[in-house]
Formats: C-alpha cells, structure tokens, sequence
C-alpha cells in the first residue's frame, strides 16, 4: 500500500468519523482536538491549532494538536500579527513556504517559527456566509509541503469544523451563533482549568495533563467537558483520573 | 435568601458598564447581578425598572435571569406575553409583564467553570433585540473582570482605576491578561496547592499580582513552570 492510497483511506475515515460525530450530542472541544491531530498526523506537518474568535474578536485556541504551553502561545501571539490575523481579515487562505517571507511578513512571530524549525505557514478561514469566525493554522518543515490538492483537503476540514460548531447544542434561544461561539470558548477554558488541577495533583506537564483527561473521558464515555467541569469545581477528585492512567 | 437591590450594592464601574450597555443597545435596562453561593446582588444598574425586575426574579426565583447562569447559556425572549414564556415561568411572566417590561436577555458571566453571576438587558417593547445576545456577551466578559474584583472585596484594587465612568471598558491589557490559557491552567494549580475552589484560587493569584506589581500573566507562568508556589 502507497502513502497515498494509506492517506486517503485514513481520511475517508476522518470525513466518517467527522460525520458521525455530528449527528450525535458530541463535545465541541474534544471533536475539534481530533480533526486538528488527525490533520496533522495526514499530512506529517509539524503542529496544527483550530482558533475561534471571540465576541471582541480576539482569536483564542480551541483545540491544538499539542497542548505544549509554548505552541498555544504561538497561536495566541497571532492576535498582534501573523497568517492567522491576515486570514481572519481577509477571509481568505494564507500560505508562506519561505522563511524570508516570513520574516518580512510578521517580523515578531518568525524567530518563533525558526526556533521550532517551523519553515512553512499556513492559515485557513472557517467561514460562514459572508462572515469569518475562525481559522485553521498549519504548521510544517520543510519535508512536508502542502501542495493545492493537500490545501483544498485542509481546507475541506476546516469547513467541517465550522459545521461542527454551529451544529453543536441548538438552543431555542435566538443569535445561536454568538453563543455556541461562547459556549465553546467557555468549554476551553474549563479544560485549561482541569489541566492545571491535573498537572499539579500529578505533577506532569500540560501535555501530559490534557491526554490523561481525555483518556479518564473516554475510558468512561463522558464529555471531555462535562469532565473538565467536574475536575475543575471539585467534584471529581483528580485521583480518579491519575489512578485510571 | 438576601435580594440584594438597594442603592447600598451597586458599585460604579459596574453601573458604568451597565450604562455604556444601554447606550450601544436598542434596549431600555441593563443590569449586572452577582451571584455567590445562590444569593443574588444587584451590582450594576442602568436605565428603567432594572431593581423591580430583579427583585421580581430573586422573589420567584424564575426567568432568564436565574436559567442564564444556570445554564450557563444566553436565554432569551422577545415578547414575554407570547406562549412559551407563560408556562415555562408562569409566575415571572406574569409579574414582568405587569411591570411593562416585554423583551429580556440574559447572559451568564463566567470564566470557564467560575460562576460570578448574569447580565440581563430588557426592553418595553416587544420583537427583536438586534446584535443585543453578542453585545451583552462580549460585555459579559469585562463583567466578569469586574465582578471578581467585587468578590475579592479586599480593597486593593480602587474601582477609580478601571475607568469604566469615562465610557471605557476596563483597560485592554487587563483584560487580554484573561485571555492566556496559562491564567487558566495555574488557576487550576493553585486550586490544588491550596485546596480551595479554583476562583478563590484565581483570587489568590491576582493578589499576589497587585501585591508584587507583577501582571496577572507573569505570575501565571511563573506558576505553571513551577517557578512559584503557592504554600497554605
């Protein structure tokens, strides 16, 4: 079996999973943190982060394929300047292959780009009508180039994620968008806030802390936030979850 | 229960952002009640009829005002004499209506898992409240800076400060200083170093802030590279 033919196999597979998951009550933070991973273990690139903006329009992360404190704040440092805020506004995708064109495009994000050997950038809008509420941000080396058709298959997803989050828990109120852009927020911040309790309960790192979570929701068929909730307002005892690692 | 709606509880910045509330929004009253352990104050207020219509919802304890922070989700209704409204808070409707008031939104303040209470805007008119849902909940996010410091009560941060009576919201920096993850992660930490509940946990981390002149977000990361530790 080629690469290719193995890659496109796993993402059908994704596109079935996606889409499953969609028809069931799913949890937003959880959904989003499998397309970002499986996103970036298809195509070999280094890091990818799902941002959502805000009701200020702040882009903050939502899922990331790493939860390395250094990588989010990457992502977050694009509020000032980078691919992310250039997508954001325009609406459209933004690629840099060239570090040169980095550092003469976001001078203040590129030493952190070539500190983690980062040589490619690649920013996708999750759109919906006419306005943009997040983007895709795709990092690589440069042994794994995103070509158009890999682009329009990122791209692709990133329009799944944007599905996946107006789907996700209809309420009757009216502005459903503006709060199930909230709720999701809200929902990424409770997990932060259990990966503290977890990290420091089991001294291990942010990384560390978030699988363990996931893996403590899963074995026991919760949402990751419904989990997150309980770990971070006391009800859950962050022993259970240590002690079913 | 305590209904916290005389004068004696609002605090000004928090008026003030009731007031710049009811100036960008096609509504007639905003208020900003904080809750804490199910008691419920009146701290903010600006416009028509905001104390009567949260003393009607402290009495019966219904309407989107209590499901908002419940919920944890904006809760709202356009017309409180159209149907839906009467059997899900039939004593609430009744009493709101005869206040006149016809329209109301209601919005949890949270951070994450911490509850600080709602915001709620209503109108005389009945219909639709135009962008008032993502307004009041981006408002919703300076509240809830603003609430915290109320909570905290030490004093150690005078509201004159905020500058929310100019017409600003609270100052940008402190507010982005929320945004980080790592504001939420070492809350989290210092919920379990000290084996409190995580907002006092994040009160504990602003006092040390304000008390070494450090920002919120520097202490933050301090904690999480287990630079610093909080002892009991």
């Amino acid at each position: 079996m080629t690469t290719t033919q193995s890659r496109e196999i796993r993402l059908g597979r994704l596109f079935v999973l996606l889409a499953d998951n969609l028809v069931q009550d799913f949890d937003i933070v959880d959904l989003l943190h499998d397309l970002v991973t499986s996103c970036v273990d298809l195509f070999d690139v280094s890091a990818g982060g799902l941002m959502l903006a805000d009701g200020g329009d702040q882009l903050r992360v939502l899922a990331a394929s790493s939860e390395d404190t250094r990588l989010l704040e990457l992502f977050e440092l694009q509020n000032q300047q980078g691919p992310c805020l250039d997508c954001f506004h325009s609406g459209a995708p933004v690629v840099s292959t060239a570090v040169a064109d980095q550092r003469r495009r976001w001078p203040a994000i590129a030493p952190q780009l070539q500190s983690r050997r980062i040589t490619a950038v690649y920013a996708f809008p999750l759109r919906l009508r006419e306005q943009v509420i997040g983007v895709l941000n795709v990092f690589s080396t440069p042994d794994a180039i995103l070509d158009a058709d890999d682009r329009a298959v990122v791209q692709a997803l990133a329009d799944v994620a944007t599905i996946s989050l107006l789907q996700h828990r209809a309420t009757e109120a009216s502005e459903r968008l503006a709060t199930q852009l909230q709720t999701a927020l809200t929902s990424r911040i409770a997990v932060e806030q259990a990966k503290g309790v977890i990290a420091q309960y089991a001294s291990v790192d942010m990384d560390r802390a978030f699988t363990m979570l996931r893996g403590y929701a899963r074995r026991n068929q919760r949402s990751l936030t419904a989990v997150a909730t309980e770990l971070a307002t006391g009800r859950l005892d962050p022993g259970a979850v240590r002690r079913a690692d | 229960m305590t209904v916290g709606t005389g004068d004696g509880s609002l605090a000004p910045p928090v008026t003030g952002l009731c007031r710049l509330a009811l100036r960008m929004l096609p509504v007639d009253g905003v208020s900003v009640v904080l809750i804490a352990d199910s008691v419920r104050t009146l701290v903010g207020a600006a416009g028509q009829l905001t104390a009567e219509l949260e003393a009607v919802t402290a009495v019966c304890m219904e309407g989107p005002g209590v499901e908002a922070p419940r919920l944890g989700i904006p809760v709202v209704v356009t017309d409180l004499a159209a149907g839906g409204s009467q059997p899900r808070w039939p004593v609430f409707a009744a009493e709101a209506a005869g206040l006149g008031v016809s329209a109301v939104v209601a919005v949890p303040i949270r951070i994450g898992v911490i509850r600080l209470g709602v915001m709620v805007a209503h109108r005389l008119e009945p219909g639709d409240l135009g962008g008032t849902v993502s307004e009041l909940l981006r408002l919703s996010e300076t509240a809830a800076y603003l609430l915290l410091d109320l909570q905290e009560g030490s004093g150690h941060r005078p509201t004159g400060d905020v500058g929310i009576e100019s017409g600003d919201t609270a100052s940008d920096q402190e507010l982005t200083n929320f945004i980080g993850a790592e504001i939420h992660q070492a809350s989290g930490m210092v919920m379990v170093q000290l084996d409190i509940p995580i907002d006092a946990a994040l009160a504990r981390m602003r006092a040390h802030a304000f008390a070494t002149g450090r920002p919120l977000a520097e202490v933050a990361r301090a904690i999480v590279n287990r630079e610093l530790r909080f002892e009991k």
